[in-house]
């Protein structure tokens, strides 16, 4: 990388930004320390991170208050580090518009493919690219026309919609709520098996003749993750 | 026991008519009497002390009449003197009842008419007057009476229902005191027995459907075919002679039988029999609140097992992910980064590794003490041994966890012997110490202090100058897996430490408690953990 990155870690534990400055800055990044919600906060309106590493549990206040503070003005790339594995938290931390999230304990390499895929999230969004590629499948926005090599596939409107979601965050999670809302908008269903059903479409779709590696990876309990075109991180759930 | 008492059953059972019947129609009376003796057993049919007396002075109180009036007739030659033996007779009518009063004016008539209607010292009469006045003074003598002992025959029911009442106030307090469902039994034969007088049993329907003894009250033991009887009874409902069965009736089922045995009186008195549905229904409410009570009971107690192995998932969830965070995020750097690192980063990684790995197996050593506490499987080796060396082992160990945050350990004190486990103490003083430098702010100091205590044993003193504790927490930093609300070192303590520590104290005898804040004030500082044994237990060297 030509210019250093900033990174923003907010995190209580003494421990983990002691370790982690040295392959940080190794990798070619300045970091920044904030030890609890407030400084966290500031720090981003101050320095403007290039990416925020955010731990969920800072003292007695909850971390995910960061995220949605910092939604209503940034579109930052927050990866969240948790201690906490339950489903609900993650799902809380996605709505609320975190990027992504990295289980405790993780490998740094785990960590860092993490934050390539949010920053090229950030920076293929910038670009405005309208055509994408995943493997042999190609995605013209523009034309919303999806082909499988040089197969042409007819996708239904509601699987377009959600095709669309998962590879414009391809390498993230989608929670099934945020599927559900660009699917069928605001006020339809919550039934995560309207998702489930049209994901099965999917797959059935571009799956077919696709290398041993799936398109899409099931969350288990959360929602579905589009393998980025890059790499495949290794360690992912 | 106290036997039930004629007069109040023909007052209570007929009414004003009744006891006009019984006065005026002997006969009636007499038919009376014999069915209220056949009700009762023979045993407890005897004239009470009280109806002996009041026949008696049915006897005596006329003839003392005669005797004034004679003295009045001598000295001042009244004649008119039936006042004299009315005085008499509603005496003996308002103390004794109805039927001692007419025995009482059917004497005094006499005695008036033998001793001082002319012909004095005869039954004849002289003239109608005569005749008159001594039927007037009859028909005066029964009306008083009859006033009388109605008004004494009320007293006598409201007395008895004072002491229905009374009974049934006791046998509420006497339920409300049960806890038990065994408790609840005896306490309802007790009741019954007492307020009924009679032999009185619960039975309670076991599981397999089986109505078997739950208690009893009876000066006679229960014969084991008198059971076997009464369980068929309360299995069939039959009408019995002997027994008179009432079932204890909850909500949803029955709950119970109470059984007192009536033996010849074949049925209770409505009083009787309204007492005995009253205990019938204090002992429903008292039986389905034990049933609550231990549903409750039962409820806490899954509930508390439910937290403490939530606690104890989310605890080695949180506890191993974060020093396995930095262990895992430490090694990869080092494998991945080597090149790019430093000596002095690579030394910092490698610290960071052995401190967490450090963190991480007192971890699991206490998890490890703790479930063979809980086990009763850790037996302390007492020895006599030197405090102050332990303690500085203990500081020893802690401060190298301690040194990155610069917190120093302090021993003060003189070297103090007791009889303790050596290494179980070390590990509970480790424990204090690494709870007491994770919540000291950077550059703290943490001192352990030995002195004698005033009983002349051994104290061991950790003070801190950190945030202190609350005093609502003071007790409970020494349950599994409590933290204190609101409130993080900046190495969260795990929540075990605490709890260990007091388990191994008390193991050797030994006894800790908490102090603090030790500062008061706008900002409250510090906490003191203090560990004694007892003087028995050591001596100073």
């Amino acid at each position: 990388m030509s210019e250093r990155l900033l990174v923003l870690l907010i995190e209580d534990d003494a421990q983990i930004p002691r370790v982690l400055r040295h392959p940080l800055a190794a990798a070619g990044y300045d970091v920044l320390l904030a030890e609890c919600v407030d400084a966290g906060l500031a720090a981003v309106a101050e320095h403007k991170p290039d990416i925020v590493l955010l731990d969920l549990a800072l003292g007695d206040r909850d971390g995910k208050e960061v995220i949605a503070a910092v939604r209503q003005w940034s579109d930052v790339p927050i990866i969240v580090l948790s201690a906490r594995d339950t489903e609900e938290e993650k799902v809380a931390a996605l709505d609320l518009g975190a990027d992504d999230y990295v289980n405790k304990p993780f490998g740094v390499q785990e960590l860092f493919a993490r934050m390539r895929n949010a920053l090229r999230r950030r920076s293929r969004r910038r670009s405005g690219q309208s055509v994408m590629n995943v493997g042999r499948l190609t995605i013209d926005f523009a034309a919303r026309r999806v082909t499988l090599g040089a197969t042409l596939i007819v996708l239904t409107p509601l699987e377009y919609d959600v095709l669309r979601v998962l590879a414009q965050h391809a390498g993230q999670v989608v929670t099934h709520r945020q599927l559900l809302e660009a699917a069928w908008g605001g006020a339809a269903t919550r039934d995560n098996q309207h998702v489930r059903v049209l994901v099965g479409q999917l797959r059935r779709k571009l799956e077919v003749a696709e290398e041993n590696l799936p398109l899409i990876l099931t969350e288990q309990g959360i929602g579905y993750r589009m393998r980025a075109d890059e790499d495949t991180p290794a360690g992912a759930l | 026991m106290s036997a039930p008492r004629l007069p109040l059953r023909i007052g209570r059972s007929q009414g004003r008519d009744g006891i006009i019947a019984a006065l005026f129609s002997p006969r009636a009376a007499l038919q009376r009497l014999l069915e209220a003796a056949r009700r009762t057993a023979p045993s407890q049919w005897t004239l009470t002390r009280a109806d002996v007396h009041g026949f008696a002075l049915a006897v005596l109180l006329p003839i003392l009449a005669g005797v004034v009036a004679q003295v009045f007739v001598a000295l001042f030659g009244i004649t008119q003197l039936s006042f004299v033996f009315l005085t008499a007779v509603i005496c003996v009518g308002a103390f004794f009842g109805a039927r001692p009063g007419v025995l009482a004016a059917l004497t005094a008539f006499a005695i008036y008419n033998f001793f001082l209607v002319e012909p004095r010292f005869s039954l004849q009469l002289a003239t109608a007057d005569d005749f008159v006045t001594l039927v007037l003074f009859l028909a005066a003598a029964l009306a008083t009476v009859s006033l009388a002992g109605r008004m004494r025959d009320q007293a006598r029911v409201s007395e008895r229902r004072l002491k229905v009442t009374e009974a049934l106030f006791e046998a509420s307090r006497g339920l409300a005191l049960a806890v038990e469902a065994s408790q609840v039994h005896t306490a309802l034969a007790a009741s019954a027995a007492k307020a009924l007088g009679l032999r009185a049993v619960v039975m309670e329907l076991k599981p397999s459907g089986v109505w078997e003894h739950s208690a009893s009250v009876s000066s006679v033991p229960l014969a084991a075919d008198e059971l076997s009887h009464l369980s068929s009874l309360c299995d069939t409902s039959d009408p019995s002679l002997r027994w008179r069965v009432e079932f204890v009736r909850g909500r949803q089922a029955v709950l119970a039988a109470l059984a007192v045995e009536t033996v010849l009186a074949r049925s209770l008195s409505f009083e009787d029999e309204q007492t005995l549905a009253s205990l019938a229904v204090l002992g429903a409410v008292a039986l389905e609140r034990s049933a609550l009570i231990a549903a409750m009971a039962e409820a806490q107690t899954l509930a508390e097992g439910e937290r403490l192995r939530s606690a104890m998932l989310s605890s080695l969830s949180h506890d191993f992910r974060t020093p396995l965070s930095a262990i895992l995020a430490s090694s990869t750097t080092l494998l991945d980064f080597a090149e790019d690192l430093n000596a002095g980063a690579k030394n910092e990684l490698l610290r960071s590794i052995h401190e967490e790995t450090e963190r991480m197996t007192r971890f699991v050593s206490n998890l490890l003490d703790m479930t063979k506490l809980d086990a009763g499987a850790l037996r302390p080796n007492i020895v006599q041994a030197d405090l102050g060396d332990i303690a500085a082992d203990a500081a020893a160990h802690v401060a190298r966890l301690a040194g990155e945050r610069s917190v120093r350990i302090v021993r003060l004190g003189p070297s103090i012997s007791a009889e303790v486990d050596p290494v179980l103490l070390e590990q509970a003083l480790v424990n204090i110490l690494a709870n007491a430098v994770d919540f000291s702010p950077v550059g703290g100091c943490v001192e352990i202090a030995l002195s004698k205590n005033a009983r002349h044993g051994a104290r061991v003193e950790i003070t801190d100058n950190g945030p202190g504790i609350p005093k609502a927490s003071l007790t409970r930093v020494f349950e599994k897996f409590y933290r204190v609300p609101d409130q993080n070192g900046e190495r969260r303590s795990v929540g075990l430490g605490l709890s260990i520590s007091k388990s191994l104290i008390e193991a050797m005898g030994g006894a800790v408690h908490a102090e603090s804040p030790l500062h008061e004030g706008t900002n409250p500082r510090g906490s003191r953990f203090i560990i004694e044994f007892d003087q028995k237990k050591a001596a100073t060297l």
